[in-house]
């Protein structure tokens, strides 16, 4: 019986440390991968920290763009309003030259004039 | 104990308690001779074999003292003066093997089996320490997984309000630079329409001219 009992606590025991040298086994390979998984994700965090950086200079950039752009229209804008003013300045100060000036001499130079150009324009013609 | 050793000794010859002198009792052949001178007596043996029985009967008379010596000499004890002396051998024996063997064998024994006692407490401990060292190796790889998860938490909370921050910044210099231009802008815009009004002069003779050809 003592010796029944001896060999039962022995195999309880190798048992027992077995599985105990398996949870500091497990224990030590758990603190290696928690410290590979800390180190991966302070990696991650820091690349991810650099994305939204960058998204910054990408967004700014972005607003430059906007600005360019703002600008180039205004301008184009502008341009286009002066190029109105200057023909509508042009021809109002035309059209009230040609309204202090029509007369009936003005209208018989006018005539003749237009009759000049068509003969010659019939001598072509026929020639 | 001393039970046993009384069980386990056995006398070599009987011993007769009621007879006080351990001496057997020898068979004696008694042989009685007729009287020559009165009566003729016929014997079925003759004077040889006569002789010779008698030849036989005299080294058992003879050897009487020396066999009754040799069973004096193998008895044991008696109920005499040997008797106290046996009994202070025997406690002396007694207590030489308990001194000797039994005390020690008693302390191994019982030294055996705290040793057995302390393996089996020893392996009810080990499952403890195994069950806190599997709930340490879960507690490291949560603790690690809660540190990342606070850090990013953390980093993204600040490197957002970073980020909003020079953005703010950057979409109100932005807008500055924006209005300036404008500005700027319009205010070439005067200045070239100040600029071009002789043209516009020109350009208005022009056009008259275009219309009213001279003659």
């Amino acid at each position: 019986k003592i010796l029944r009992t001896i060999r039962n606590s022995e195999e309880l025991r190798e048992g027992a440390i077995e599985q105990l040298e398996k949870a500091q086994a497990r224990l030590r390979k758990v603190e290696t991968e928690a410290d590979r998984f800390r180190v991966n994700g302070y990696s991650e965090i820091e690349r991810e920290k650099l994305n939204l950086i960058n998204s910054i200079y990408t967004t700014l950039e972005q607003l430059e763009n906007y600005k360019n752009e703002a600008i180039h229209f205004e301008q184009q804008r502008v341009i286009n309003q002066v190029r109105q003013r200057v023909l509508q300045q042009a021809l109002q100060g035309a059209l009230g030259t040609l309204k202090s000036c029509l007369n009936n001499e003005l209208h018989l130079r006018t005539v003749s004039a237009n009759i000049g150009m068509f003969g010659t324009m019939k001598e072509k013609i026929t020639d | 104990m001393a039970n046993m050793i009384m069980a386990s000794t056995k006398p070599l010859v009987p011993v007769c308690t009621s007879s006080r002198s351990p001496t057997p009792k020898l068979p004696i052949l008694q042989i009685s001779l007729p009287k020559a001178p009165t009566l003729k007596l016929k014997l079925p043996i003759s004077k040889p074999q006569m002789l010779s029985l008698l030849g036989g009967i005299a080294p058992l008379v003879l050897a009487r003292p020396s066999l009754a010596e040799e069973f004096e000499k193998a008895a044991l004890f008696d109920f005499n003066l040997t008797l106290p002396i046996i009994m202070v051998e025997f406690l002396l024996l007694m207590v030489a093997l308990d001194k000797i063997w039994f005390t020690p064998l008693g302390k191994f024994m019982d030294e055996r089996d705290a040793a057995i006692r302390e393996k089996l407490s020893s392996v009810k401990d080990t499952s403890e320490e195994v069950k806190q060292l599997e709930e340490k190796a879960n507690a490291v790889m949560a603790a690690a997984r809660a540190e990342i998860a606070a850090a990013l938490n953390t980093m993204k909370k600040e490197t957002q309000a970073e980020v909003e921050q020079k953005i703010a910044e950057g979409r109100k210099k932005v807008e500055a630079e924006l209005q300036e231009a404008l500005s700027s802008l319009e205010n070439q815009k005067e200045e070239t329409i100040k600029s071009l009004d002789s043209q516009i002069a020109a350009l208005s003779q022009e056009i008259v001219n275009k219309v009213l050809p001279t003659a």
